[in-house]
């Protein structure tokens, strides 16, 4: 806590001018006595009393976490805590796989880290097995840990049954995309126009990475290449234009049969 | 007057036109392609990434800059330009945010009508903002010419390097000026 507050709409809003403005490396965006709290976001450091953007993007406040932080599109994944991920299994050691999740360095997921999983009754997974996980470890000085267990506040199913929110993902097919997609992709509480659209042409299962990676399984190879073709497309499109393209892509590929 | 313009009509205080363009890369983490009118150079960065463990280090990234000639093997001249880029942007890239890392900056001239060096700055520059590298700044640079009869000419293209007595190339670390300091401050990385 520190100094005065400016307050707009509550005790933490700040009155920043730059809010929500293209910011560049090295400005300065406000004083650390302009905030009553502050948590610095990822592209925002700390000089002396002032906090400064590290990237170019646009500057953005998130109200519930009362964070600070600069909105970029950065290509290589960095890992952060809380993130859900896809990750391939490229190694198996005795008490943990290595499983590259696009960071630095690859991540650690304990063998045990399934929900119900004993050392008698657990999943054994391969080297290149695709797994959806949860971050649960990440700074800058260590390497990332995963793990497939359920958080707390959901509730947890059996890795047996196939049922549980992550563990390994069977078939499908997995694609790269940018991190903005794979948030408007991620996001539960918002519709999602080309998710929608996808789903009136046939129904596919699919899992979001925050690491930039999407999975989809469905039925037919058709529909797979479909979807990643509509999510990829409406991506640099506006939200209005996402149904009629899917339903344009839909007819285009029923025709070429 | 007249006496002062130069070859190609400049001021002798004059730059010539700047033209970037971000992301001309699909495939790097970072890329882009920086041009002084007749100087053209192409710039990847990939990073943060893997590093081996002999070039690892505990407490910052590993910074390191490759400069491949658009012709023919890379030379003595393709060093001295790496070791320079090398030591100014370890100066602009926040390498502590991102400890035992490898972050690769690779350049490639596409054409050289003088002013290599500052070229390369801005498009290293250019391509660490495109692929979201932490930077303290930007990075700002000049290359100077001084004619044998005492004249100092901005951005020299290649025949007035190759007439000049004298060159040198300044670089800046630039940070826009904000409402809280009346004037940018701009720090001299190199002077050379």
């Amino acid at each position: 806590k520190m100094g005065t507050t400016l307050a707009a709409d509550g005790p933490c809003a700040p009155n920043l001018p730059v809010l929500d403005c293209p910011v560049f490396p090295g400005d300065a965006l406000a004083k650390v006595g302009d905030f009553e709290r502050v948590v610095l976001g990822s592209g925002v450091v700390r000089e002396g009393d002032v906090l400064v953007s590290t990237r170019v993007g646009i500057l953005r406040w998130d109200a519930e976490m009362a964070r600070l932080w600069v909105q970029t599109e950065q290509r290589r994944y960095v890992a952060a805590q809380g993130d859900h991920v896809i990750g391939v299994v490229v190694g198996t050691h005795a008490d943990e796989y290595r499983v590259d999740i696009g960071s630095a360095a690859a991540a650690m997921l304990p063998v045990l880290s399934f929900d119900g999983a004993t050392k008698r009754n657990r999943p054994h997974l391969a080297g290149g097995a695709l797994v959806y996980a949860r971050v649960v470890v990440a700074n800058k000085d260590m390497d990332p840990e995963i793990s497939c267990a359920a958080p707390p506040g959901v509730s947890s199913k059996d890795w047996v049954t196939g049922e549980s929110l992550f563990g390994e993902l069977q078939g499908g097919h997995t694609f790269s995309c940018p991190a903005s997609l794979c948030a408007v992709l991620a996001l539960e509480d918002e519709e999602c126009p080309v998710l929608e659209a996808l789903s009136q042409v046939s129904p596919f299962e699919m899992a979001v990475g925050n690491n930039g990676r999407v999975w989809i399984n469905a039925r037919e190879p058709s529909m797979a290449i479909l979807a990643q073709q509509a999510m990829l497309l409406c991506h640099t499109y506006p939200v209005h234009d996402h149904a009629r393209l899917v339903h344009e892509l839909a007819t285009a590929c029923r025709s070429d049969r | 007057g007249d006496a002062l313009l130069r070859e190609d009509q400049r001021l002798p205080n004059q730059l010539r036109a700047l033209a970037a363009e971000p992301g001309a890369l699909s495939r790097a983490n970072g890329s882009a392609r920086f041009s002084h009118d007749g100087t053209q150079v192409l710039a990847a960065v990939w990073g943060p990434g893997e590093v081996r463990r002999a070039r690892e280090r505990p407490d910052r990234a590993t910074l390191e800059v490759v400069v491949r000639p658009h012709a023919g093997l890379a030379g003595p001249l393709e060093r001295e330009l790496e070791q320079l880029l090398l030591s100014t942007l370890a100066h602009v890239v926040l390498l502590a945010l991102h400890p035992r890392t490898l972050i690769s900056v690779v350049i490639q001239p596409l054409m050289d009508d003088g002013a290599l060096l500052a070229v390369a700055m801005h498009a290293s520059c250019v391509a660490l903002m495109h692929a979201g590298i932490p930077l303290r700044g930007m990075l700002g640079a000049c290359t100077v010419a001084l004619t044998p009869d005492r004249r100092v000419l901005l951005d020299p293209s290649r025949s007035e390097e190759a007439a000049a007595a004298a060159i040198a190339t300044l670089a800046f670390l630039v940070r826009l000026p904000s409402a809280a300091a009346a004037d940018g401050p701009c720090e001299l990385l190199l002077s050379h």
